[in-house]
């Protein structure tokens, strides 16, 4: 069941653990890791409404429906705002003077910025994920097609139908 | 290539001349052994046969009479009568399954589309097709027909259930993005009963896998789980019917007869061992589905499903790549789609290169 997009979140929460974030950026460090709590909380009412959507009886899916669209909708959400942030720790990060006797391989590009770059990434998988699953398809575009000949045919009755 | 036979005076409960030991027997290394069956598969494709059956012509007739048995009892007897008991010489899981098929088909005048190909090499051991155009085979019957006894589409249903018992992957067109005029889920009726007491989940198939992330389909009958053949069994043993995408609202239905339910858990990998895993090995190294019974090109990821759709529908193709038909949940290039496997016939290359030059 959802082994896809569970896989995906998974190895988001995974990256999300043990994140270094570098040096501090006013209204954004902080808020980073209360971003990856937001966005699991969502990720994870997501699913439980889709398992719900998917034992539920035809007739009682409607209000789950809307369930599950508004739980997309609020990932993607959380989803723009978290890396919109990642972007701009990554590049504070990387613009940042090192000090006088810090190496380079010291300096927050180096020890925080491939976490970060990681998760970004792995956002973007996940989100291109969740959008394949509620579109229900790739995103890729289609030729006009094209009708096949078709011959209509009868078959006649089947011997053993005359002797059943 | 060995075939097992089925006496005319079977039982569904064990013992001799049984359902029981003749779907075991169709387990046998004898019978399955993968080497032997590759070998048939290859030999009947070149020979351009649609399928390689398992059992004798005897035991697929007495399989087909039973199914039609229900046929006809369901196409007699609509609604608003209510369901009829389950008839003699019929297991009731076969029963059920064949009454919402044959009802939803009436409900909705569905025809059959069957594609006509034509062997022409085999590439590294697969077998190749080319394909010439659709087949269609009306399955419904008019009023007309139903007073006069239900029978004028005989022939044409004895096609679908060899079909379906060979295996064949089929399409129920029911789509907005299909029909102007969208039909009811015939999915949703395995949530449902009749069928719904009978159905449990099918996780983790190999099936619409770009489009159905979520892949919760619907394994049927639920009372098999074990590799080996309950009593009483049924002829129906291991349908797998699921969603084409999963967009929560709309999509088309597929289901197939596989050879045997994956059989274990989320810890010892559903399916991926006995009799599923060893289908799924000759599947993967033909190309061709593998059912309880036989095996048949017939599968959507050549690119060749059979469809049932209301009249009015055609088959639809791109113009780019005609192993790829255009139908909601496949209607966009797809990673599981084999067109290395395909090409056009000549006719309709013809009209490929017309339709691109307009």
């Amino acid at each position: 069941m959802y082994d896809d997009q569970k896989a995906e979140w998974d190895k988001v929460w995974e990256l999300g653990k043990s994140l270094k974030l570098g040096v501090t950026v006013k209204g954004v460090t902080a808020e980073i890791p209360g971003m990856l709590d937001k966005l699991k909380s969502a990720a994870t009412s997501w699913q439980q409404f889709v398992v719900a959507y998917n034992a539920a009886k035809p007739d009682a899916r409607e209000p789950l429906q809307q369930k599950v669209s508004a739980g997309a909708e609020a990932i993607q959400t959380q989803l723009g705002a978290l890396k919109s942030a990642l972007d701009k720790q990554i590049t504070a990060n990387k613009s940042t003077p090192l000090g006088q006797f810090q190496l380079p391989q010291d300096g927050p590009a180096a020890t925080a910025n491939p976490g970060l770059t990681a998760l970004a990434g792995q956002l973007a998988a996940a989100g291109t994920a969740l959008e394949i699953e509620m579109m229900g398809g790739d995103g890729s575009a289609s030729d006009a097609p094209i009708s096949l000949p078709v011959e209509e045919e009868t078959l006649p009755p089947p011997d053993w139908l005359k002797t059943s | 290539m060995p075939q097992v036979d089925l006496s005319p005076n079977y039982t569904f409960t064990a013992g001799q001349n049984s359902v029981p030991s003749f779907v075991d027997a169709l387990f046998a290394p004898r019978i399955r052994g993968a080497a032997g069956f590759e070998t048939a598969i290859g030999t009947a494709a070149a020979a351009d046969e649609t399928d390689v059956m398992l059992v004798t012509d005897q035991a697929l007739q007495l399989m087909q009479q039973s199914l039609w048995t229900s046929w006809n009892r369901t196409v007699t007897a609509l609604p608003p009568t209510p369901m009829p008991p389950t008839p003699a010489g019929t297991q009731q899981t076969d029963w059920v399954f064949i009454y919402e098929l044959v009802k939803y088909i009436q409900a909705h005048s569905l025809a059959m589309w069957v594609p006509d190909i034509s062997f022409f090499s085999m590439i590294r051991g697969v077998p190749a097709y080319a394909l010439n155009k659709y087949s269609k085979f009306r399955l419904y019957h008019s009023q007309t027909e139903i007073a006069g006894g239900g029978t004028a589409q005989a022939g044409n249903v004895a096609k679908f259930l060899r079909l379906f018992l060979s295996g064949a992957h089929v399409v129920v067109i029911h789509s907005a993005d299909d029909l102007r005029n969208p039909l009811p889920s015939f999915y949703d009726l395995f949530g449902q009963a009749p069928l719904q007491p009978h159905s449990s989940t099918a996780i983790g198939h190999s099936h619409y896998t770009s489009t159905v992330a979520l892949r919760t389909g619907w394994a049927y009958p639920a009372n098999i789980t074990t590799d080996s053949a309950p009593s009483p069994c049924p002829f129906i043993c291991a349908l797998l019917v699921d969603r084409t995408a999963s967009r929560f609202s709309d999509y088309n239905t597929f289901f197939q007869l596989e050879g045997w339910p994956g059989i274990g858990s989320v810890w010892t990998g559903f399916g991926a061992k006995g009799r599923h895993g060893a289908d799924y090995a000759t599947h993967q190294a033909t190309k061709w589905n593998i059912s309880t019974y036989g095996a048949t090109p017939f599968s959507e990821k050549r690119g060749l499903p059979v469809f049932l759709a209301p009249e009015p529908w055609h088959p639809l193709f791109d113009v780019e790549n005609i192993a790829r038909p255009v139908y909601y949940g496949a209607d966009t290039p797809q990673k599981w789609l084999m067109q290395q496997y395909m090409t056009a016939g000549t006719d309709l290359t013809k009209r490929m290169l017309t339709s691109k030059a307009e």
